[in-house]
């Protein structure tokens, strides 16, 4: 049945929803089994299993909190009563004792429940346009989450100040570090976004990126989720232009910048996460596979660079598993494999290897 | 937490329950569906206090009404209806389907133009949910609200079209003609990352 699936079919299959929604672990072997078996079909699968996630993605990011769920339900309530209160009279004791310990009960899970409300400016700000820099301090123990006027997000860092606009200007978007931060920026491409941290400017249009520059600490780090940024020194004193000096960051990629001599350089993250969604990185199951193969799968799994000889490695076929292992764990294993060696050169994965019998 | 387990037996189970007077009962419903239909609601409509006052006014005069109820076969698909009748009845018409959704007719349209915008939009193709999210913002609001109640709620294409107001083979076009859009982007989208490690394996070997 599965050769004649059309993408609806798939979205209708129970046992698919499932295995895309629930993501078991011993339905990723059946439907490895299936993308094996029909291989004209893996566009249209990949293609069901995307939709099927952003969709859910989509009408989840729509739900309201829980407060508001609290809050709107008391409102109902008090409406209904104003013109029924004989109800309430009809009612048996032991119904009204479990209707109250159901509403405690409900409200201690609301309470317990980790509260993922995020605090949002109360008005537009937009519309006013003030040179006015709202500061915000994060003095707490854990990390504070800062919406900006633009749509941005910044997770500051326990002892983290930054620093914006109230309104930010109409070509530019800005913001002033201290410490450290995660940002995710909304995309614009009209307004470039700027973190100006100590000696550094890190530019952006719509990505999510980390800095560290503590005024302490020698060294400047930009860290790279998604997307890409430009990170230079703020003031150049070869080009007029200073970001002529910097570089250019993709994910899981590291700009270091020290303060002693005013050197940028780039370097690999120390974890590299994925940069596709998750349920796709569970497949990477390989059968009697060409190592060039493997490789390009990492290399799009984590969008890092890696440099190898195909021709000496044409006779390299491995047969893997790999999961929940990181980058360079991954990287040992297979080059353990096929008796290879790697480094790292300029955020990049430089393969060494004498090939395969 | 869509459906915190239940089923449609227990949707009887507790809408039975609920039209006997019974607050647990009401509340449960309440519970089990406020999260799906406040989010169904704004996309409809993005204002949010229209939303909630819509969600208000329906349960509300649901409990109100309890006693002239009759059994219902589907309560989601009841409470679905009605949600949507509030919303619209609340708005007018020419307000139905504010930004950032567009009319029937419109369609999606690469519209970034600077070089560092190029540079976004080959991001964009490592980044696939990222993409369909920006696609799914483009597609006529109405083909996106089909999609959310075929794929995400899984009513059938009979209750689809008796909560949108249109025919059976409305319903069904509307979903077909926004998974073709899909597949066309797709598509598009491959070519251009074909194209571009082409670029890439010319230059390299140049």
């Amino acid at each position: 049945m599965y050769p004649h699936y059309t993408t609806d079919d798939f979205l209708q299959d129970t046992a698919f929803r499932k295995w895309v929604l629930q993501g078991e672990a011993s339905d990723d072997a059946f439907w490895a089994d299936v993308l094996l078996n029909h291989p004209n079909q893996r566009a249209t699968i990949r293609q069901a299993r995307e939709l099927l996630l952003t969709l859910h993605e989509r009408v989840e990011t729509d739900f309201p909190s829980e407060q508001q769920v609290n809050t709107l339900y008391k409102r109902i309530w008090k409406s209904a009563q104003e013109t029924s209160v004989r109800p309430w009279r009809q009612w048996p004791v032991w119904l009204a004792a479990a209707s109250i310990s159901l509403i405690l009960g409900l409200g201690g899970w609301w309470f317990s429940r980790k509260n993922n409300h995020r605090i949002s400016p109360d008005e537009p700000m937009g519309q006013i346009v003030s040179d006015r820099l709202e500061q915000v301090r994060n003095n707490t123990s854990s990390v504070l989450i800062v919406n900006l006027p633009d749509g941005s997000q910044a997770s500051l860092e326990p002892r983290t100040q930054l620093q914006y606009r109230k309104a930010f200007a109409d070509t530019i978007r800005e913001v002033f570090l201290e410490g450290e931060a995660f940002f995710e920026v909304q995309k614009n491409p009209d307004k470039p976004f700027l973190v100006h941290a100590n000696a550094i400017t890190t530019k952006v249009l719509g990505t999510s990126f980390r800095v560290r520059a503590y005024d302490r600490d020698q060294q400047i780090q930009v860290m790279v989720k998604t997307g890409r940024v430009s990170v230079f020194p703020t003031q150049s004193t070869k080009h007029q232009d200073p970001e002529k000096d910097g570089l250019i960051l993709t994910p899981n990629q590291q700009a270091t910048f020290t303060k002693a001599d005013a050197h940028i350089t780039r370097t690999l993250v120390e974890k590299p996460a994925p940069i596709l969604p998750p349920a796709e990185v569970k497949l990477f199951s390989f059968r009697n596979a060409p190592l060039a193969e493997i490789l390009q799968a990492i290399e799009k799994t984590y969008g890092v660079e890696i440099i190898f000889d195909e021709e000496q490695l044409s006779n390299c076929r491995l047969t893997t598993s790999l999961g929940s292992e990181n980058l360079f764990e991954k990287m040992d294993i297979i080059c353990e494999a096929v008796g290879a060696s790697y480094k790292l050169v300029d955020a990049r994965i430089v393969v060494d290897s004498k090939g395969c019998d | 937490m869509k459906a915190i387990g239940a089923t449609d037996q227990e949707d009887q189970r507790y809408w039975n329950r609920f039209r006997n007077g019974e607050e647990a009962a009401f509340s449960w419903l309440y519970q089990r569906y406020v999260r799906v239909l406040y989010s169904y609601g704004m996309k409809i409509n993005r204002d949010s206090n229209l939303v909630e006052d819509a969600i208000h006014d329906m349960f509300t005069d649901l409990w109100r009404t309890r006693s002239q109820l009759a059994e219902a076969e589907s309560v989601r698909f009841y409470l679905f209806r009605s949600l949507r009748r509030k919303i619209h009845r609340s708005l007018r018409p020419e307000a139905e389907y504010p930004q950032p959704f567009t009319a029937e007719t419109d369609h999606w349209q690469p519209t970034l133009a600077s070089v560092e915008a190029n540079m976004i939009s080959d991001e964009e193709i490592a980044l696939q949910s990222a993409r369909l999210k920006a696609w799914l913002t483009y597609l006529p609001a109405r083909q996106y609200e089909a999609l959310i109640l075929r794929y995400y709620q899984e009513f059938s294409y009979a209750e689809i079209a008796a909560i949108m107001n249109i025919s059976e083979q409305g319903a069904r076009n509307m979903t077909q003609k926004a998974l073709q859009t899909l597949r066309r982007l797709a598509l598009v989208l491959t070519l251009c990352f074909l194209g571009l490690g082409w670029l890439l394996k010319f230059f390299s070997g140049k």
